[in-house]
């Protein structure tokens, strides 16, 4: 099928444990020490099409933060490959690409040079952003100084407004206060009107399943299901109340 | 003074001598040692964004030359208070401030791996630094190497580094040999160690 934005082919990603402290094994067969690999993500496949939002669900250490990080270049996959097609804007946990000593305003700055834009675009969508996150009279102080609703809302601002066709968003939600949320679904529903595409991780079904015509669940790294939200939703669950099998 | 417990300074003032060599000097070793830390000061960045590492060291570097130029204009006030004026061998001076921010960009990055990956590696810098710093003839001018070892001494690359840099800022004709011995020894070192950067970033960054 045509438009695909996002492929993701057979990627693994293992991670390899630190050794337990008093290993005697770290030194003596240094460089060669075995440590133990943890696998977060076990040959998980599948693609994304143009305008799609999808929405990546699971429980804790299941993967999906590594996927996301995978995705946007940040930690290489071990094995497996993925290709992006189109230009990608992240926000991986709250305030990625932020720098603490620069202000709000700078940080926007540095964010859209950070996607590879021009300065004099974002010199017209800087007043848009600030009033969306409803940063006022802080523009100009130190992101560092900022409340942890106030850092969320600017990060979400830059992510949504900056011109990137896909949209990486984890857990985005959790630390704004209701009237910020309904912001974010109305300005998600819009990105994904004017056909951009996003992924975005999650705990909140209900909101997510509003959102996503897709939910894509990882488990143990594997992808467990990749359906509507409902026929996924009633997966989780039962995963949930399951008896946890392995120890994460 | 002309001498400073019987150092030479091959004829100029003794503090003009040392200052100018300390100029060079101090720039590449202090870059050296920020830019060092300048993945690990940008962890928040890198290990959240995709861009191409190398730009750290690159715009960590630039700033640093900023202050290598102030700390030159600074020596020509001291030069002229202590009646030295600057000769047509000035002309040189960029090149030489150019080659010198080539070898500590590339060095800087090289250890900015290496420090985000062992981070005690970053105690033992200043050290090493220091060492280095009484292997290049910055307090002392290289006509003191015995003539057998100076072939040895100049494969430092700050020797001719640094003695090309006061030779050229006192305005005296400098040696053209052993600074084309460091030039070459700089193109090499740092394209290994940029190379090296390159192919190291990602494992590095990982590593944050």
């Amino acid at each position: 099928m045509a438009d695909i934005m996002i492929d993701v082919r057979e990627v693994s990603r293992d991670f390899r444990l630190a050794l337990p402290p008093g290993t005697e094994k770290g030194i003596r067969q240094w460089p060669r020490a075995r440590s133990d690999i943890f696998r977060a993500l076990d040959r998980v496949s599948f693609s994304v099409h143009r305008g799609e939002v999808v929405g990546l669900i699971g429980r804790n250490g299941a993967g999906k933060s590594t996927l996301l990080k995978i995705l946007s270049r940040v930690l290489r996959p071990t094995r497996g490959e993925i290709d992006i097609y189109g230009r990608l804007g992240s926000l991986l946990e709250v305030g990625s690409g932020f720098h603490p000593d620069l202000s709000g305003r700078e940080n926007i700055y540095l964010n859209g040079a950070l996607l590879g834009m021009r300065r004099s675009v974002v010199d017209g969508l800087k007043d848009e952003i600030l009033a969306f996150a409803g940063i006022g009279t802080f523009a100009d102080e130190p992101i560092k100084h900022y409340s942890s609703g106030m850092y969320l809302r600017l990060a979400f601002a830059i992510a949504v407004h900056l011109d990137a066709e896909i949209l990486l968003l984890d857990e985005v939600m959790a630390v704004g206060d209701e009237e910020f949320r309904r912001k974010c679904l109305t300005r998600i529903e819009e990105a994904c009107r004017s056909g951009r595409t996003v992924l975005i991780a999650g705990h909140d079904l209900a909101t997510l399943s509003t959102l996503c015509q897709r939910f894509l669940l990882l488990d143990y790294g594997r992808v467990a299901a990749d359906e509507t939200p409902e026929n996924v939703t009633a997966h989780y669950l039962r995963l949930i109340n399951a008896p946890s099998d392995r120890a994460v | 003074m002309h001498n400073f417990a019987r150092v030479p300074s091959d004829g100029a003032p003794y503090s003009l001598f040392a200052y100018a060599g300390l100029i060079p000097w101090l720039f590449v070793s202090n870059s050296v040692q920020s830019l060092s830390y300048g993945l690990m000061m940008n962890a928040h960045l890198v290990t959240r964004v995709y861009f191409p590492r190398l730009i750290i060291p690159l715009s960590m570097i630039l700033v640093r030359l900023f202050d290598f130029g102030a700390a030159t204009l600074a020596f020509f006030v001291v030069a002229a208070a202590l009646g030295v004026s600057p000769s047509v061998y000035l002309f040189l001076l960029p090149l030489f401030m150019l080659h010198a921010a080539v070898l500590a960009l590339a060095v800087g990055a090289w250890c900015s791996c290496l420090i985000s990956r062992y981070r005690d590696f970053g105690t033992l810098l200043p050290v090493v630094l220091q060492l280095a710093m009484f292997g290049s003839p910055v307090i002392y001018p290289s006509s003191l190497v015995p003539a057998h070892l100076r072939s040895l001494y100049f494969l430092n690359p700050m020797a001719a580094i640094v003695e090309a840099f006061r030779d050229s800022i006192l305005g005296r004709p400098f040696a053209v040999e052993p600074w084309l011995v460091s030039f070459a020894i700089t193109i090499v070192l740092a394209y290994a160690l940029i190379r090296s950067f390159v192919g190291q970033e990602q494992h590095a960054v990982e590593s944050l």
